[in-house]
Parts: structure tokens; sequence; C-alpha cells
């Protein structure tokens, strides 16, 4: 597969929305693969001012009246939350909910990920569009690639993995 | 004849552990009549399942939907035939994304509309504010695995307030399904349909005319009888599996109105007759009626079934 487009950002923390990015491709291909990972998921320490920071955001919800030891415990569960979307030619072609900090989505004659549409060729206008749910931390990075190839045996069984 | 349906199910296509296949065989084990697919923004298991049942020649019914999955909170869409960007949702109007999906044909509810939510999950409660109540069609109110107390009961009283104000809304429930969880004793949605009868169909006339039964179980059929003046309510059997009821267990019909709840208890475990006038003791106007069916005493936890609204008796 051929690299043709690879970006990267970070966020900070409490964004919500979407960072879009468009590749023209010039020519056709059969298979995509688009990765994308991001770090930070979890909180890996949390601090007494974390602790009061999430407290004070609880003000008015259900949580208000949580303990100590619930509040603890749902901030050890809380997470950085992206979902994955892509559109190609203005049609919706897959997305991917599933939390995982590194994720293919990949379109191939023989193997389409999970939440992606299969497709009979690449060609056009892909978008993808990172849908930001949930920001734990500043300094969070995401990287993006989009590669795409035409020789289907690059996809391996298992998908994502290419040699 | 009634149908049994799970209008709530995630597959491996989203954050399920059951694959579109095994869905299909899960849902045929547990003998449910239909099912909708409803992963989290996306709509890739639809054409799986299509082709499956194809395949499989099976008699059970798949409905095709998405669990809207945004920020503020989770749209479930049923009878969907196309994808529609959800991304520009507006916190102060999400009548916008619901009046595209209806121009579509598809129906639109509000799931779990008070699940915990934010900081810790932000989206799983509804938080948007909504103006028109017009603009959608219906609440889920029971999400099965949600706390009753906390989740559940405050959306049936959501729905029963806005019904209760004219809305046009159905009640559906779901089980929020992602993997091979146990259905017993739970609700479930019920329409009236034909065998082998167009599921979407049927599916939409039951939620346009609010003819959806919320059930664990037994069935509420009310009847209005212009001679007599009264209103039959019948208890019919749909043979859900897992619905826990003894010979002991009374049964007993609450209808709210407007003016107030109307408790009557069935004299045996069929039919329960009651005039008109009794119905409606403190007020000319005959509003719309919110059945319910319990076991034994009125707490939320005897709740059995919650049947159509009971709109005009003339």
């Amino acid at each position: 597969m051929e690299l043709i487009y690879e970006t990267g950002g970070i966020l900070n923390e409490g964004f919500v929305g979407q960072i879009s990015y468009t590749v023209c491709l010039d020519k056709v291909y059969d298979a995509m693969d688009i990765e994308f990972t991001f770090d930070k998921q979890h909180y890996q320490t949390i601090t007494e001012e974390m602790g009061k920071k999430t407290r004070e955001s609880c003000r008015g919800t259900e949580y208000e009246h949580a303990s100590e030891e619930e509040l603890m415990d749902a901030m050890r569960g809380m997470k950085t939350e992206i979902h994955t979307i892509v559109t190609m030619n203005d049609t919706f072609i897959g997305g991917v909910h599933k939390q995982l900090t590194t994720r293919h989505m990949v379109y191939s004659k023989d193997f389409t990920s999970d939440g992606c549409i299969p497709q009979e060729r690449i060609s056009g206008v892909v978008k993808v569009t990172l849908a930001v749910f949930n920001v734990l931390l500043d300094g969070t990075n995401y990287r993006l690639k989009l590669s795409a190839g035409n020789e289907e045996k690059q996809i391996s069984p298992d998908g994502g993995a290419y040699v | 004849m009634y149908k049994r349906l799970e209008l709530h199910n995630h597959t491996t296509e989203s954050d399920g552990t059951l694959t579109p296949s095994q869905l299909i065989q899960f849902m045929e084990e547990k003998l449910v009549d239909g099912f909708a697919i409803t992963d989290h923004n996306t709509i890739s298991g639809h054409s799986k399942i299509k082709g499956l049942l194809e395949q499989k020649k099976s008699s059970i019914s798949s409905i095709y939907g998405m669990e809207y999955t945004t920020y503020y909170g989770h749209i479930l869409c049923l009878n969907l035939k196309e994808y529609l960007s959800w991304e520009s949702i507006d916190y102060h109007r999400p009548e916008r994304l619901f009046h595209s999906l209806k121009e579509k044909g598809a129906l639109v509810g509000v799931a779990h509309p008070f699940s915990y939510g934010h900081p810790f999950a932000r989206g799983c409660r509804f938080d948007m504010t909504i103006t028109d109540f017009n603009s959608f069609d219906f609440i889920e109110i029971f999400n099965n695995p949600e706390p009753l107390h906390q989740v559940n009961e405050p959306a049936l009283l959501w729905w029963e307030d806005l019904v209760l104000k004219g809305f046009p809304l159905s009640a559906t429930c779901g089980m929020d399904l992602h993997g091979r969880w146990d259905m017993n004793n739970q609700y479930a949605t019920f329409i009236e349909g034909v065998n082998g009868g167009n599921i979407e169909k049927e599916l939409e006339d039951a939620i346009r005319h609010q003819k959806t039964w919320v059930s664990r179980g037994p069935i509420l059929e009310s009847q209005y009888n212009s001679q007599k003046q009264t209103m039959l309510f019948t208890i019919c059997d749909t043979k859900k599996p897992g619905f826990l009821h003894s010979d002991s267990d009374r049964y007993i019909l609450t209808l709210r109105s407007m003016t107030g709840t109307v408790v009557k208890e069935f004299p045996d475990c069929q039919s329960l007759e009651i005039p008109i006038n009794e119905l409606y003791p403190d007020s000319n106007t005959r509003s719309v009626l919110i059945p319910k069916l319990y076991q034994n005493n009125t707490a939320i936890e005897n709740l059995v079934a919650v049947a159509p609204v009971i709109v005009t008796v003339c």
C-alpha cells in the first residue's frame, strides 16, 4: 500500500467537536486503509486537583452526592472518546465507535473492517472525520494515516495490518 | 397477531460482541418475531443482516436502524434507509436532525433519555432542548439494563406527561443488547401484525398511531362498548418466555389521565369492564388515558405492561 496522507495533532482537555481531513485521490484503488491512533485514553494518575475539578463538574448531575470512593472509581473508568467517520464522494462508507486507541478502517475486495461498508473501488474524495466526544487530558496526541493500493494480498486476513 | 419486537440491538459493527449472524441466531433462539439492528453511528450491518436472512430463509423479521450517538444524546432511528450525517447536531435544536430523518421516512425516537451522562459518559443522557414535541415519534421508556428508579421511571413519566399533553408519541423499549444477555422477564415492544406481513410497515403504522405495547409478557387490550358505555380491558398472553407470574398474583389496572389515576383490580386474570363515567369522574373533558397493568400492587417494580394510550372515547 502506498501512504497517501499522514497527519496528526494535539487535542486539549474538554474539546468536543469534529476535525475533518479531506483527501482527493487521483487514481482508482481497490484497497484502502485508514489508521487512527491516539494516546492518553485514561487518567494515568488522579491528582487531588483532578478530583476537585471532576467534583465541580458533577454539580447538578446525578453524581453530585457521590462518595469520594465512587467518584474515584468513576474517574478511573473515564476515557477520551473519539469516533471515526469516513465518507467517499459525500457518501457514508463507515464509522467506528469501538474505542480502540489504534484502529484501522480497511476496505478491500476480501475484507472490510467492522463498521465499514464494502466498496467496489476507492476513488474520488475521501473525507475522514474525527468526532471527538471527550478529551480527558491536555496534550492528547493523535495521528491519522490514509494508505491505498491495488494489490489485495497486501491486506492481511484479520485486516488492519498490511505488508 | 401480536409481534414481539426487540428494537435496540448492537453488533460487532459497533461495540457489541455478537456478529450480525450471531444476533440473528440469538433472536431466533429467543423466539423474537422481529428485531432491529441499531449500531452506533453505522449502518454497515444492514446489508449483512439482509444477506444472511435471505440465505437462511428465516422467518424472523429485521428492522434496519441506527443509534445516532451524539455528544448530547442518543437518538434511536428505525426504518432507516440511508445514513444521514449527525455531526451538525445542535444542542438547542435537535429537531433539525429529527426532521431530516423523518423526511427520509425513518422513525425517530429518544433512547434512554435519563441515562447517566456527562462528565462520565458524554452523550448517554439526552441533554438537548426539545421545543417541538411533534418532531419525533417515540420515547424508549424502558432501556432494560438501566437502573429502574434513576433512569427508566423518569423516562416513563416523561412520556406519560407528554402524551397527556396531547403529543402523539409512542412508547418503545429495548435491551440495548451488546451480547448474549438474558431477556427473561424484561420488557419487549409488541405491535399488531399479520403472519408474513411487512414488519417495517407494521412498525410504522404502530408507532405513527401510538399502537405499541411495552410488556414483560401479557398484552393489555382495551375495547370501548358504545351501547353499554363501558370500556373492556382484557389480558392476552403472548407466551413471551421468562415472564414471572403465579396464579396468586393479582392483576391491577391503572388509568392515568390529566385529572388523576383510576385504579381497579381484575376480578380474575382475564378481563375487567369499567363504566365510562368511572373513568372520568371529575371532568367533562375526556382526556387521554394511559392504561398500565401491574401485579399485586402499583409499585413501579411490579409494572407488567404499558398499553397504547386511549385517545378518544366518545
